[in-house]
């Protein structure tokens, strides 16, 4: 005997069956007009499950009312839908309990009542007797006795199915029916049917014998996904379904059972899946089983090469793993259908492409990590204005190729609340060249919370009413110095242009060395050679001073400036394949060419330079730094530190990296260098730095042909010497 | 709840609060705007009665303080210098903090150096410059032009002072502690200076070299780096390698001369000539083209005062050759009447030797004399070193000596073996050249004295000298000769 099935536990398949959808849609958020309309049976189960929890408690007589209630709004809405086998089921129990809880309040009536209705219900209701009490289970066999029959059926073939609609006979054929005719279908796919109509009456069991006769053969197409359309010959022939109590673990079925024998196309096709094909060959009229066809979902792939570890790929949104193959690059199999593909890495930062991917298509994106610089908010009262450049610098900052955009315009205003500081502070500070008490460090902390970046962008508009500037603010992540580059900005696309030049340009460069002066003094013709370094480039290629340059490799020279841009043009072809660069020199001895080997050496960026976002060097350099694969010498990157963090007044952030410049020996570029900045440093350090200072200038004051900024930079021993004087 | 009544009066009330401030600056603006416009195109007057409505009316405004700082620098320049000084006080002292009061400190300088009169007022004149740096720190203000302003303006005073190591330092502020500026151009170019004058001949060249390649540079500017790297090859570079100064001589064609006895070289070539043949001072473009004839008769003397005036000495006066006003000269209560040679001095002073009295006069802006010399009857020419020191050539006393100028540390004079000395000229780097018209030669001195060379008689080229009455050299440091036998202008490059 079965006691009734909770539901809750039923409910509990449910949910963990709907789980992973559920998890998988997670970082949507479900709007309300998306849900389905719910159906009409599952919003009267939880009176069922009220009334079964009411059941088991002490206040068992209150289930009666709730009993009624799932009953009655089964039976308003019946009339409308059939209620499926499950409602039926819950009904038959209703009854039971609504019987049992008369039985124990005494009112034998009713429960007469209830268990007459419960069998004319579920003919073949059976109860768990260890559960009642014996003198309700006598009552129960008593009216069963009174109003249930059963008659028994032997069929050829055995598994067809007999049944008065939902009552179905066992196994066994036998059938439990409420006392009075009935006709019985004997069904059977791919066979005939039959009729047969039948008296059940108190204590007799009459038997019936049924033979089917074959008309076609039966195909069973069993699916692992459920809803796959199955076609015959080109022509849809219905959609595999779970329903009619089949085993999940063989799949979908669909039941094809009008086959003559012959040769058959089968396809199996749902949508994002690979269409299934096969040939299927009905030899005679029997039963054919095909699958289950585990069909494969249809995926292209996108390869990612120089993919970084540690790098959080999101396709659309949503998280997705790549698959890292042996000896392959990593990669992503993905559905078809367009994608935007957002990768990001916590020290190596952003990276976006948009990918079609087709079935069986292999698209490979080459990732470029790029770091993000966050425009945190475009301020002032001129709406229209704020709106255009918004875009302007959306527009034109995507095309950054060192940089990956993010908007973050919004967080600008609350940025600044938290700071305690108005948009009129930012403007005065920009318009009247007075630094107010903008506290930068305050702004920058804000920035990392809400929007981390690796530079901030904040842009104010230079005017409420009618802005057609406006002052952009650039800052880097901490715990580079916070104090922002300060940008004047036309609201055209040439003025975002200039500063997306501004951006995108690298302090870390090369330019030919010559290791000379050279001068356009008007008394000759060609550029005057003043000064030529012992061991350089020009020294070993002969040239002295007094000399005049007058042409490099075929080109006529003027001035200094053209044979400069003369060797910049022979970098190339030259200085990277060390053939020598042909000169042609006037000297006091006549005309006579001369062979410059030509070398390159780095440029380190200028104390001072309108075209040098200091803050955006900083953090590329920060990046240089620590950066194991760089092919850029420690030293350089230290020594272009050093100029910035100087710039930036970080005193202690310059001396820190001065300190650690390892420059080669004897090179005109390096060892002055940084005893210089070192020095100036030290002195604005100032107090008992003073004599530190003293000694780093005293060095570079005495290295007459150390240079600044490049080995053909400005001599550093004079302005040493000026600085040294002063503390002297 | 508020009353939709009140909330209408308050917004209303905003926009009538708003709306007048707002016209309130576009006014100034425009008034501002107006005035500029008119300065620039050379209505000094009315520009100056706008600048005055735009300080009446609106006297808060930050246009106001333009208007002020335009208002002195316009007062100051007709000659009203106690009410361009009272505008510039009311900023310094009454808009401390403004922006624009470190304009009016630059201002101050820029006055006191003006009418500086003496060593030690033009060296005081640097303070109201010093004070900028100090008042607005880059800290508090990272972005003022005037504070660049202010370090290159005190950077040249200290190179008029022949303080090359402070001079470049000022210099060196103003181009690596601040942010770039207009004023990098000067500031460079102030520091080679200053490496020049230390005799750091390459860190200066290539220094010159950099102002050229600056976008900011301009015109003028370009013109004088090119005149420096020109005199730095011809006297500092070929003396180096044993090459000649000058390459060739040619005589320039084109200007008749009958009988020229006197000449003067401006830095930029420029000449004037006294031909006492044809009666007339000349006055010749850089590139040796007559640009005026003043018919003169009796001339003494001619030379170019430092800032580019031209003058004329006659027995009994100067005449200022631009406009031909005569300024006739009285010392010790009497007029002098016999005028030898005149010079103008760095402070505009005049400089005159008077042959009858044998004694060497100077006179200040406002016409005070002063008896520098007075057994000076033999003194033949002067000349205006590069920090304002007089040059005298004394023909008896067969020497050169100097008097005052700028420079802390004056350089001594130095003493000749010329047969006939007769004329002098000075360098920007402060070689002297002396002619010797028994000779028919040039001799050459560097700053100290010691010996450089010489030239003549006869001139790289050929050209052999046959009377040489006078040199002079340009800034470039081309050598010009003017030879009466030859009647001829002779220019060595």
């Amino acid at each position: 005997m079965l006691r009734p099935r909770p539901l809750t536990a039923l409910l509990w398949i449910l949910l963990l069956a709907l789980a992973p959808a559920m998890l998988l849609a997670q970082p949507r958020q479900v709007e309300e007009e998306d849900l389905p309309e719910p159906n009409v049976w599952e919003q009267i189960i939880p009176t069922y499950v009220e009334g079964e929890k009411v059941f088991n408690s002490r206040s068992q007589p209150d289930s009666l009312a709730l009993f009624d209630e799932f009953l009655r709004q089964v039976e308003a809405n019946q009339a409308t839908e059939e209620p499926p086998d499950e409602i039926h089921r819950l009904v038959a129990n209703s009854v039971f309990y609504r019987a049992q809880v008369n039985f124990n309040l005494g009112k034998t009536a009713d429960v007469e009542a209830d268990l007459s209705r419960l069998l004319a219900l579920d003919p073949g209701f059976a109860m768990d007797r260890n559960l009642v009490s014996s003198k309700f289970a006598e009552l129960f066999d008593r009216i069963k006795k009174q109003t249930v029959g059963s008659v028994v059926f032997t069929v050829d073939p055995p598994d067809a199915e007999v049944a008065v609609g939902r009552w179905k006979a066992g196994a066994d054929g036998l059938l439990t029916l409420p006392v009075g005719t009935h006709v019985v279908h004997v069904t059977r796919p791919g066979y005939t049917s039959a009729e047969q109509e039948v008296a059940a009456t108190i204590g007799e069991t009459p038997t019936f014998n049924v033979v089917l006769e074959r008309l076609a053969a039966v195909l069973t197409v069993f699916t692992t996904q459920e809803d796959v359309e199955i076609m015959l010959d080109g022509k849809p022939r219905g959609a595999t379904s779970l329903e009619g109590g089949i085993d999940p673990g063989q799949g979908a079925r669909l039941v094809l059972d009008d086959l003559q024998p012959g040769t058959y196309e089968l396809a199996a096709h749902r949508d994002g899946y690979r269409t299934y094909k096969a040939r299927a060959q009905i030899a005679d009229l029997r039963d054919y089983v095909v699958g289950p066809i585990d069909l494969q979902p249809t995926a292209g792939v996108v390869v990612l090469s120089n993919l970084p570890a540690g790098t959080a790929v999101r396709a659309n949104d949503e998280l997705v793993t790549p698959v890292f193959a042996a000896g392959a690059q990593p990669q992503l199999v993905l559905s078809p259908g367009k994608y935007k593909l957002a990768l990001s890495h916590p020290d190596l930062g952003l990276f976006e492409s948009d990918v079609d991917v087709a079935d069986q298509e292999t698209e490979t994106i080459a990732v470029k990590l790029r770091p993000p610089i966050v425009l945190l908010g475009v301020l002032g009262g001129d709406e229209q204005s704020a709106g255009k450049l918004q875009s302007l610098l959306a527009s034109g900052l995507s095309k950054l190729d060192r940089y990956a955009f993010i908007d973050r315009a919004a967080t600008g205003a609350p940025i600044l609340a938290a700071a305690g500081i108005e948009v009129s502070d930012l403007r005065a500070f920009a318009q009247t060249g007075r630094r107010q008490a903008i506290p930068w460090d305050k702004i920058r902390a804000e920035a990392d919370q809400r929007a981390k970046g690796a530079l901030y962008l904040l842009a104010v508009l230079a005017d409420d009413l009618l802005a057609s500037r406006a002052h952009l603010f650039v800052f880097p992540q901490a715990p580079l110095p916070a104090r922002p580059d300060l940008v004047g900005l036309e609201l055209t696309d040439q003025g975002i242009a200039h500063f997306e030049a501004l951006l995108d340009a690298s302090v870390l460069s090369d330019r030919p060395i010559l290791d000379a002066v050279l001068v356009d003094a008007p008394t000759g013709t060609g550029p005057l050679v003043v000064h030529v370094g012992p061991s350089g480039p020009a020294h070993n290629a002969g040239l002295t001073a007094g000399d005049r340059i007058v042409d490099v490799d075929g080109t006529a020279v003027a001035t200094a400036a053209e044979v400069e841009a003369a060797l910049v043009a022979r970098v190339e072809s030259h200085a990277k394949t060390g053939k020598t660069v042909p000169m042609q020199v006037v000297s006091a001895a006549g005309p006579h060419q001369v062979s410059l080997g030509l070398g390159t050496g780095p440029v380190i960026v200028d104390l001072r330079d309108d075209d040098v976002l200091y803050s955006v060097a900083a953090f590329e350099l920060q990046s240089e730094a620590q950066n194991p694969e760089s092919l850029v010498p420690k030293w350089v990157v230290g020594l272009n530190q050093g100029v910035v963090y100087l710039h930036g007044g970080d005193l202690q952030g310059a001396i820190r990296v001065l300190r650690e410049v390892k420059a080669p020996e004897g090179a005109r570029l390096g060892r002055g260098m940084a005893d210089y900045l070192m020095g100036l440093a030290l002195a604005a350090a100032g107090g008992e730095y003073s004599a530190t200072a003293k000694e780093f200038l005293g060095k570079a004051a005495a290295d007459g042909e150390a240079r600044l900024y490049h080995a053909d930079g400005p001599f550093v021993a004079p302005r040493a010497q000026a600085r040294l004087r002063v503390l002297n | 709840m508020i009353p939709r009544a009140r909330v209408l009066a308050l917004i209303a009330g905003g926009l009538l609060l708003l709306r007048p401030l707002a016209a309130q600056q576009d006014a100034a603006e425009r008034l501002l705007g107006e005035a500029r416009r008119l300065e620039r195109d050379g209505k000094l007057g009315e520009a100056r009665t706008e600048y005055e409505l735009l300080a009446q009316r609106f006297p808060d405004s930050k246009e106001a303080e333009l208007a002020q700082l335009a208002l002195a620098e316009s007062y100051w320049r007709s000659g009203d210098a106690a009410r361009a000084q009272g505008l510039v006080d009311a900023l310094t002292d009454g808009r401390p903090d403004s922006p624009n009061a470190a304009a009016a400190w630059v201002l101050r300088g820029r006055f006191q150096a003006q009418r500086a009169a003496n060593r030690q007022e033009l060296s005081d004149a640097r303070t109201p410059f010093r004070r900028v740096p100090v008042l607005f720190s880059s800290g508090e203000y990272p972005q003022l032009g005037a504070r660049v302003e202010a370090r290159v303006r005190a950077g040249e005073l200290s190179l008029e002072l022949g303080e090359p190591d402070r001079a470049a330092l000022e210099f060196l502020e103003a181009i690596e502690d601040e942010n770039r500026s207009p004023w990098l151009p000067r500031a460079l170019y102030g520091l080679a200076r200053s490496l020049l004058d230390r005799g750091d001949r390459d860190a200066g060249a290539d220094l010159l070299e950099r102002v050229l390649r600056q976008p900011e540079t301009d015109d003028g500017l370009r013109r004088e780096v090119t005149t420096d790297l020109a005199f730095l090859d011809r006297h500092w570079i070929r003396p180096a390698l044993k090459q000649p100064r000058w390459t060739t001589a040619r005589a320039v064609a084109g200007v008749e001369l009958r009988k020229p006895e006197k000449m003067a070289v401006a830095d930029d070539g420029r000449l004037l000539i006294w031909d006492e043949g044809l009666g007339q001072v000349l006055i010749l473009t850089a590139d040796q083209q007559v640009e005026t004839r003043s018919p003169q008769t009796q001339v003494r003397d001619v030379w170019w005062s430092p800032d580019g005036r031209p003058f004329a000495a006659v027995a009994d006066a100067v005449i200022a050759l631009a406009d031909g006003s005569r300024q006739a000269l009285t010392a010790t209560g009497t007029p002098l009447r016999d005028l030898a040679a005149g010079a103008t001095g760095k402070l505009d002073e005049r400089f005159v030797v008077d042959r009858d009295r044998k004694a060497l006069y100077a006179f200040d802006r406002n016409g005070e004399a002063k008896t520098l010399q007075t057994a000076a009857g033999d003194v033949v020419d002067l000349a205006v070193g590069g920090h304002g020191e007089l040059l005298l050539l004394d023909r008896k006393k067969n020497d050169v000596s100097r008097i005052g100028g700028l420079a802390a540390e004056p350089a001594k004079g130095f003493a000749g073996s010329w047969r006939r000395a007769h004329a002098l000229a000075v360098d920007s780097a402060g070689s002297i050249y002396v002619l010797d018209t028994s000779e028919n030669t040039i001799e050459i001195r560097d700053a100290a004295g010691a010996n450089a060379g010489s030239i003549g008689p006869v001139l790289p080229g050929g050209i052999e000298l046959k009377s040489p009455e006078d040199i002079g050299i340009d800034g470039a440091g081309r050598l010009y000769v003017i030879d009466s036998r030859l009647a001829q202008l002779l220019v060595l490059e």
